[in-house]
């Protein structure tokens, strides 16, 4: 197995199998991975194993089996503590923070159900300030040499309170925002149109995730660059005749060539048929379209 | 509202929920472990033996679904179908781990275990219908014993062809030979 030209195909037709459940030896798999690049046939057939794997994996016996009920706790209270990947579609002008930040940040990632208990904390900050101040006050005659530390550590905890204070508002605006999303994703007029690119954005795609009760949520992704002084604008058109497209907001750059809003929409708009992205003067868009649809996409598409 | 759309809406109840899991929704995470834990659990189970491993497994799995939410957006497996991936991949190192075999912890690097449903390479959704499922759990069972005996070994333990051969003394080609003619049988009980 060392190269196409002296290795008859059905060799990798044999291969196939083995690889899709990960048992192909080191060197026989990086070989067949080369061959994988180059032959369609053979990416096909591993498709059609990997159901097999996935089917394997799902066929294990689930009746058989009692979940200790205090598994699920001690599960998501595990797994929310942990910085999460970001997601590509969150995040607005006025509640986004850098990424970096937030992940060094485990801590705000506490189930968002639970903001009463992170209020708390800087509570207990100060608390843990005037603490310190106390036991200033009965040590500093005695205890010259442990003044120091001791101012240290009301520093400490006086910068502690303050970033703890910084957070919380941070954390809020997060929950407000992701409970906004979340209820918008969960409406029960929610509808999902997905777009397509045209003309110099043809590379482009979106999705938009529509109800019209509670609001919207929208990606784009592949989108060319803007020019100076241009934004994209989304629209949305009802679906009652003649209906004039409407502003849903200027969509925010997110990383490299996607872009994301997030929102609600206007009382009256009613069921929506079509989504549309086009290109507008830079800070507002304008009232209505004013250049040829970029991207667009219909409901039932 | 179109009925079609609301059939849509079904069908993407689970990516909507991964969605919502990728938004940092504690909720969403506690509503796919209600629907996937016990299939993790038992998978982990029938790989690790031991309940105390399979419980870390379960924790494991949707601690990285927590994680990684916003990356399976780009995947095309359905998401039962990635969380049992997870659950075969943690399993199977915390298997390794433990049997702590130095020569095997290279097994380890994520390389070593392909994302086999990350879904990059296949223009097609994995979809895997409760069917599906039946009739492959029947169709191993139907197996002849000296074949899955090796689809047991190199799935349950993630074992290659090479250490097939080593750990049950079968001449290496004939370990090739008889994992293909076992998978093959069982993928043909699929649903094309």
């Amino acid at each position: 197995m060392t190269s196409d030209d002296i290795t008859p195909h059905e060799v990798w037709e044999q291969a196939v199998a083995a690889y899709a459940i990960g048992a192909t030896d080191p060197a026989d798999r990086q070989a067949f991975e080369e061959h994988l690049a180059s032959c369609a046939r053979c990416r096909q057939a591993l498709a059609e194993f990997r159901r097999l794997e996935a089917a394997l994996g799902l066929s294990a016996d689930a009746t058989a089996v009692e979940l200790p009920p205090s598994l699920k706790a001690k599960t998501l209270a595990r797994a929310t503590a942990q910085p999460q990947v970001p997601l590509p579609g969150a995040g607005t002008p006025a509640t986004a923070m850098p990424r970096s930040q937030r992940d060094e940040r485990p801590a705000s990632r506490e189930p968002a159900s639970s903001p009463s208990r992170r209020s708390a904390w800087p509570w207990l900050a100060a608390a843990a300030c005037a603490l310190v101040a106390v036991g200033l006050g009965w040590h500093t005659v005695a205890l010259q040499g442990e003044l120091g530390a001791l101012r240290a550590q009301v520093a400490e905890a006086t910068d502690r309170a303050a970033a703890l204070s910084q957070e919380l508002t941070r954390v809020r605006d997060e929950v407000t925002r992701l409970s906004r999303d979340d209820r918008i994703l969960r409406a029960p007029d929610l509808v999902t149109v997905n777009l397509r690119g045209r003309t110099s954005a043809a590379a482009a795609t979106g999705r938009a995730f529509v109800s019209p009760g509670s609001g919207l949520v929208f990606r784009a992704d592949s989108l060319p660059a803007l020019a100076p002084g241009r934004v994209y604008q989304l629209w949305v058109i009802p679906s009652r005749p003649g209906a004039a497209p409407v502003s849903a907001g200027i969509l925010t750059r997110d990383v490299g060539d996607t872009y994301v809003l997030a929102g609600g929409l206007p009382a009256s708009l009613g069921t929506v048929k079509t989504v549309a992205v086009t290109e507008e003067p830079a800070p507002a868009g304008s009232p209505g379209p004013t250049t040829a649809i970029l991207l667009v996409g219909s409901l039932g598409e | 509202l179109a009925p079609q759309d609301l059939t849509d809406l079904s069908a993407e109840s689970d990516r909507q929920l991964v969605l919502s899991v990728a938004a940092g929704s504690s909720d969403a995470l506690g509503r796919l472990y209600d629907r996937h834990a016990r299939m993790v659990f038992a998978l982990a189970r029938r790989i690790l033996n031991r309940l105390e491993d399979a419980e870390e497994v379960v924790q494991d799995v949707f601690s990285q679904v927590w994680r990684e939410a916003a990356r399976y957006q780009t995947s095309r497996a359905t998401v039962a179908g990635w969380i049992v991936m997870l659950a075969r991949t943690r399993a199977i190192d915390r298997l390794r781990s433990r049997q702590a075999r130095p020569d095997q912890v290279l097994a380890l690097d994520p390389a070593a275990a392909p994302p086999l449903l990350s879904g990059d390479i296949s223009p097609e959704e994995i979809t895997i219908s409760v069917e599906d499922v039946r009739e492959v759990r029947q169709a191993l069972t139907a197996l002849p014993e000296s074949q899955r005996a090796l689809v047991e070994l190199a799935y349950y333990e993630g074992l290659t062809h090479s250490e097939i051969a080593e750990r049950t003394g079968v001449p290496l080609g004939t370990v090739k030979t008889r994992l293909r003619t076992a998978l093959a049988r069982l993928k043909e009980v699929l649903t094309s």
